[in-house]
């Protein structure tokens, strides 16, 4: 592999002595950027004078902190460029020399590849990323607001992250937290769990704006998805009042119990440290520039018009508005519903703000497979799995895209919009819908425009024009918008994304607790039984194909199911003997039953009859169900589990682990079909 | 071994997928019942738990349109069964293989995988041209399930974990018994004869190696229980033939000599030994009473005893012994046994069999009475005797009412207990059940367990 030159030049080997590493620093600094091997780098701007001051400022501060290297002056424009904040203890010279530069190391070591070779292997893993959503089966919702749309625009590294820069004013860190004090236009990136408190002045961050007077929030900010962005206004306030102008913020450290997600699945080891070697025992740190690829979130100047007319019409409108997104795949309506409900929620003018999320793939609230109604009065301050509550109304779809059964979904959508009729009206209302804008998505999409009557319809990305057709023109404004800039790709798939989100729903403990420490198998389960009087279950519904009845705990045992509850008198009753497990055929329509909740088939005892559950419903709902008389169904959809949780870390459980193969997959041999559609005919181009 | 990233199969382990296997090709010996439908309906169940591997799934649908081939179903619905199965086996097969940008033909696909270029040509007529011949159709679709055995299914099972562990599971038994019968050889004329280190004789020789060999055997759980096993077989442990009574004082002689080594080689192997057969008496409610008041004079076996029952009434005899207070001192064969442990399962599951053996117990060990007397005295109460209750004589309502009222003061009399150490015990109570309307928690510690093992 290639390397850089510059790094090459820069780097001490440990051999050398401080004057010939001095020597090659300065020959380093010397070149002219245009001499390093980088094809990929775009022409500078023009202010990169300003950049680079700041960058070596930047580490003129940084190595006060750290106390570890004093800055000498030096530097030319390729190595100020090149400086990132990584100092490594290591390899600064006690006598002081010049920042040390260095590739950060991602954890996966890429941190030393030369830009094209990144560039290349990020293509390479976007098309990769293209293939597993192709294969999966829930690949027309596949939706992520990070992703994509990188390998184009990938600038050269280092990135800039932060505009703001530490100086001895404006910084101020102690063990546990953090001081900074924003000038005007200011951003600053971290990443990891903290809380954010304003202490002068009023900042944004990920369309919330937070003040002096609001209370404290906790940031998730993983690097699965993109980072937020901490940013102190830039304009005088409209009244022209002389007040603080930029921002004060203390970020302290919270200590969470989902920091530990990646000590059950190694997928997800590091998500929360920056991606280079990280020795704090704070919950966060700031990146100011990096050369590791980390995405982070800008807000497209095009969409800050319709978002502010959009406001308008929330706070002073006739009617409260309903808000469809819609758009291709990644091109950010997350991210934007994201961001409208927290100016919105933020702003004052409403109360609260109905969500409706009917992307079964990559669902903002519940995990994978389900579809809700979700009363919104806080920002959302954090990816999908940082946040899943319990909505208003829930259905289970039981698969990651709505077409295994699109007549159920779309009855699930209706009872949901009938919801949020009867109980909601007077909230506007936010309809973040699937990446699917084609065929039968298409058909789907238009069956939700009619029945929601949405007043503004947002597309994002291209393509718009096949869903423009649909909307009726008098009664609804459509609006085009670019997708969402993004700089930076993550590393996961969306498929990567729905384990960490399921992962993340069994493992909580109640909103903003998780404990990972603990592995699923280890929970001690509920014991339920499913024949008798004292039935705790009353049936199981298989989606889909017919089961022989001799083969239903084959295909339910160690699965996720959804738990379904419908009042009595519309339990159809389900074919059962004494001995084995209850079934009901016919599917539950949306109208009369709800889901509330996931549970885990552990084991079936088929001698006792009863179902060993693992379930994070909460025990009072569970009572509720017993007191009003509700019957409980588990539908099994097609949702699937990680291995790592079917495994007891550590071995146990006598050798063997039911359905968990740890034999090297036979190449080829045996592969499951893995569909993909990005195959090109000659002559299509 | 390397572990590998862990990965959801839709099979719960190896045998299940060999068993698919011979349910899909079954042999060719005629008198096997045909299983493919069932096979089908196990593949069906699989695909609702985790994407199923192409091959599977293939062999699946082919088998699906074979059995739909019969003069009850019309001819095109036929051909469209075998048309479809086959499309989706070469589609299925040849996708994959595309990787590159641009599309490849299929030809050549076909031919890096062997695939006859038959195959491709059938799925192109099915796909675009006229509906193939039903006579082709049910020729390829045959040579396709033939190139998926050689292609996948051969190679399923022949290393599987599993029938190398059945294999091994029947070559520890083979051991064990081997040792055992050794030992019986070598011992049965001369029992008294002493066990030295280092005996260099042809006879001192074998029995050396015969314990080595046990403790070899114990040196995991598993070979453990077989050796167990071995020895509660009949002509080990237990006397052959039916007069065990007369012969138990022989088998204790003989076998004594080998506990006590293997008790030494591996301390808690008599301990074992006695939780498995108090395992064997539990599953032997059924004993005859007469049996065990035989037993009970001087731990002697009733000569009438029927078969079934001398076995257990040994393996009592067995028990009896091994709790004697003079054999459970330091430096005898019933150190490593946990008396109390013993009793404690008494206790749990009291009959007439545990009671006796308890009586035995409390006898040789009284420093034991005043600790269980209670419970013992409330045990008993419930052990009835078997005879009685199964005699199947109608038993006069007064007897019932009698027993009606005795389980209701023992009832009081458990309530009155609780009361009095309520203060602890409860509160110990409702950390310990925890229920939420017909779900109940797990009582008890609960100990890690991978999904699907109870």
């Amino acid at each position: 592999m290639p390397k850089r030159t510059r790094e090459e030049a820069v780097k001490p080997a440990p051999r050398l002595s401080a004057v010939a590493q001095r020597r090659l620093r300065a020959a380093a600094a010397a070149a002219p950027p245009h001499a390093t091997p980088e094809p990929a780098r775009k022409p500078k701007p023009e202010k990169s004078v300003s950049n680079e001051e700041l960058a070596q400022k930047r580490a003129e501060i940084e190595g006060k902190i750290a106390g570890r290297v004093r800055v000498l002056q030096g530097g030319g424009p390729a190595g100020v460029v090149e400086a990132t904040e990584e100092l490594s203890p290591a390899r600064a010279s006690p006598e002081g020399s010049s920042v040390t530069v260095a590739a950060a190391g991602s954890p996966s070591g890429r941190g030393e590849e030369s830009a094209l070779a990144r560039i290349k292997r990020q293509r390479q893993e976007k098309r990769l990323d293209e293939d597993v959503e192709m294969l999966s089966p829930g690949e027309e919702s596949e939706e992520d607001d990070v992703m994509g749309t990188t390998a184009e625009s990938a600038a050269p590294v280092p990135s800039q992250f932060s505009s703001f820069v530490p100086t001895d004013e404006n910084y101020n860190a102690t063990n546990s937290s953090m001081t900074f004090r924003l000038q005007p236009g200011e951003t600053l990136v971290l990443v990891g769990i903290y809380e954010i408190a304003v202490t002068k002045g009023s900042i944004t961050i990920s369309g919330a704006k937070l003040s002096d007077s609001s209370p404290k929030q906790t940031i998730y900010a993983p690097t699965t998805h993109a980072l937020p962005v901490i940013e102190a206004p830039s304009k005088r306030r409209r009244d022209g009042s002389e007040k603080y102008l930029g921002a004060e913020i203390r970020i302290t450290s919270h200590h969470s119990g989902l920091a530990d997600i990646g000590k059950l699945c190694p997928t997800f080891n590091g998500v929360w440290k920056r991606p280079s070697k990280d020795h704090d025992s704070r919950s966060f740190s700031p990146i100011y520039s990096s050369t590791v690829n980390v995405p982070t979130l800008t807000i497209p100047s095009a969409w800050k018009t319709t978002l502010s007319s959009l406001l308008t019409r929330c706070t002073d409108g006739p009617r409260p508005p309903t808000i469809l997104l819609t758009g291709s795949k990644s091109a950010g309506k997350s991210t934007f519903s994201r961001i409208f409900s927290n100016t919105l929620l933020t702003s004052g003018g409403v109360e609260g703000i109905a969500y409706l999320d009917i992307d079964p793939g990559q669902p903002e609230f519940t995990p994978p497979g389900s579809i809700s109604l979700s009363i919104l009065n806080s920002p959302i301050l954090g990816p999908p799995f940082t946040h899943t509550h319990i909505p208003v109304r829930w259905h289970h779809i039981g698969y990651t895209s709505p077409r295994e059964d699109p007549g159920h979904y779309i009855n699930s959508i209706i009872d949901l919009l009938s919801a949020y009729r009867q109980q909601y009206a007077s909230t506007p209302l936010i309809i973040n819908t699937m990446g699917w804008t084609k065929g039968l998505g298409l058909e789907l999409l238009q069956d939700i425009l009619v029945h929601s009557q949405a007043s503004d319809i947002i597309f994002l990305g291209n393509g718009a024009q096949s869903v423009s057709e649909l909307v009726p023109p008098n009664t609804a404004t459509f609006h085009e918008l670019p997708s969402a800039a993004v700089a930076g790709a993550t590393r996961f798939t969306p498929a990567d994304l729905r384990t960490l989100h399921t992962m993340s729903y069994f493992h909580r403990q109640g909103l903003g607790d998780w404990n990972f420490s603990t592995p699923l198998t280890a929970i001690a389960p509920w014991m339920v039984p499913f024949t008798g009087p004292n039935r705790g279950v009353d049936a199981v519904h298989i989606m889909g194909e017919f089961i022989a009845p001799s083969e239903i705990v084959t295909a339910v045992e160690g699965t996720i199911v959804g738990i379904v509850v419908v009042a009595e008198h519309n339990f159809p009753g389900s074919s059962s003997s004494d001995v084995a497990l209850p079934v009901l055929t016919a599917p539950l329509a949306p109208d009369v039953a709800e889901c509330r909740g996931l549970a885990i088939i552990r084991a079936v005892d088929s001698e006792q009859g009863l179902l060993q559950m693992v379930s994070t419903v909460a025990q009072e709902e569970v009572e509720r169900w017993d007191k009003e008389g509700l019957k409980v169904v588990l539908v099994r959809g097609r949702l699937e589990l990680s291995p790592w949780e079917m495994i007891v870390p550590g071995g146990g459980g006598n050798g063997e682990i039911p359905w968990v193969s740890t034999v090297l997959g036979t190449k080829g041999r045996g592969a499951v079909w893995r569909v993909r559609r990005n195959v090109m005919r000659r002559g299509q181009q | 071994m390397a572990l590998h990233q862990p990965r959801v199969v839709p099979w719960r382990n190896a045998s299940e997928l060999f068993n698919l296997r011979n349910d899909f090709y079954p042999s060719l010996e005629s008198g096997e019942p045909d299983r493919r439908s069932a096979a089908l309906a196990k593949v069906a169940a699989w695909q609702v738990r985790a994407r199923i591997p192409h091959a599977i799934e293939a062999t699946a649908q082919l088998t699906s349109a074979l059995l739909l081939d019969t003069p009850a179903a019309t001819s095109l619905q036929t051909r469209l069964a075998y048309s479809t199965a086959i499309c989706r086996f070469v589609n299925g097969l040849l996708d994959p293989a595309q990787q590159s940008q641009f599309a490849l033909p299929m030809h050549l696909l076909a031919k890096n995988l062997n695939l006859p270029a038959s195959f491709v040509e059938l799925r192109h007529a099915a796909t675009h041209e006229a509906l193939p011949s039903l006579t082709v159709l049910r020729t390829v679709a045959l040579r396709a399930l033939d190139w998926l055995w050689g292609d996948y299914w051969a190679a399923i099972g022949v290393e599987s974990d599993e029938t190398r562990a059945g294999a091994e599971e029947g070559l520890l038994i083979e051991r064990a018994r081997a040792a055992v019968k050794t030992w019986r050889r070598e011992r049965r004329e001369n029992p008294l004869r002493p066990i030295k280190e280092g005996d260099s004789s042809e006879e001192g020789k074998t029995v050396a190696m015969v314990i080595r060999e046990c403790a070899e055997l114990c040196k995991n759980d598993e070979g453990m229980e077989t050796l167990i096993e071995a020895l509660l077989e009949e002509k080990a442990l237990i006397p052959a033939g039916k007069k065990k009574g007369k012969m138990m004082k022989g088998a204790k002689l003989l076998w004594t000599p080998l506990l006590v080594q293997l008790e030494g080689k591996v301390p808690g192997f008599v301990g074992r030994l006695v939780e498995a057969m108090g395992e064997v008496l539990k599953a032997a409610e059924d004993l005859p009473a007469a049996l065990l008041r035989g037993v009970k004079k001087g731990c002697e076996i009733a000569e009438d005893a029927p078969g079934d029952a001398e076995f257990l009434a040994a393996v009592f005899a067995w028990l009896g012994f091994l709790t004697q207070k003079k054999q459970t001192g330091t430096g005898c064969v019933g150190a490593g046994v946990a008396l109390e442990e013993l009793v404690k399962q008494i206790l749990l599951q009291p009959n007439e069999w545990n009671m006796q053996l308890l009586n035995h117990i409390f006898t040789e060990h009284p420093q034991l009475k005043p600790k269980y007397q209670t419970l013992a005295d409330l045990a008993s109460t419930q052990a009835q005797p078997v005879d009685k209750r199964k005699s199947g004589e109608k038993r006069p309502l007064e007897a019932i009412e009698a027993e009606i009222a005795a389980f209701e003061e023992r009832f009081n009399k458990v309530q009155q207990q609780r009361a009095k150490t309520r203060p602890v015990a409860a509160e110990h109570e409702e950390r310990a059940i925890e229920s939420a309307g017909k779900w109940k928690r797990w009582e008890g510690a609960w100990i890690a367990k991978p999904l699907g093992v109870v």
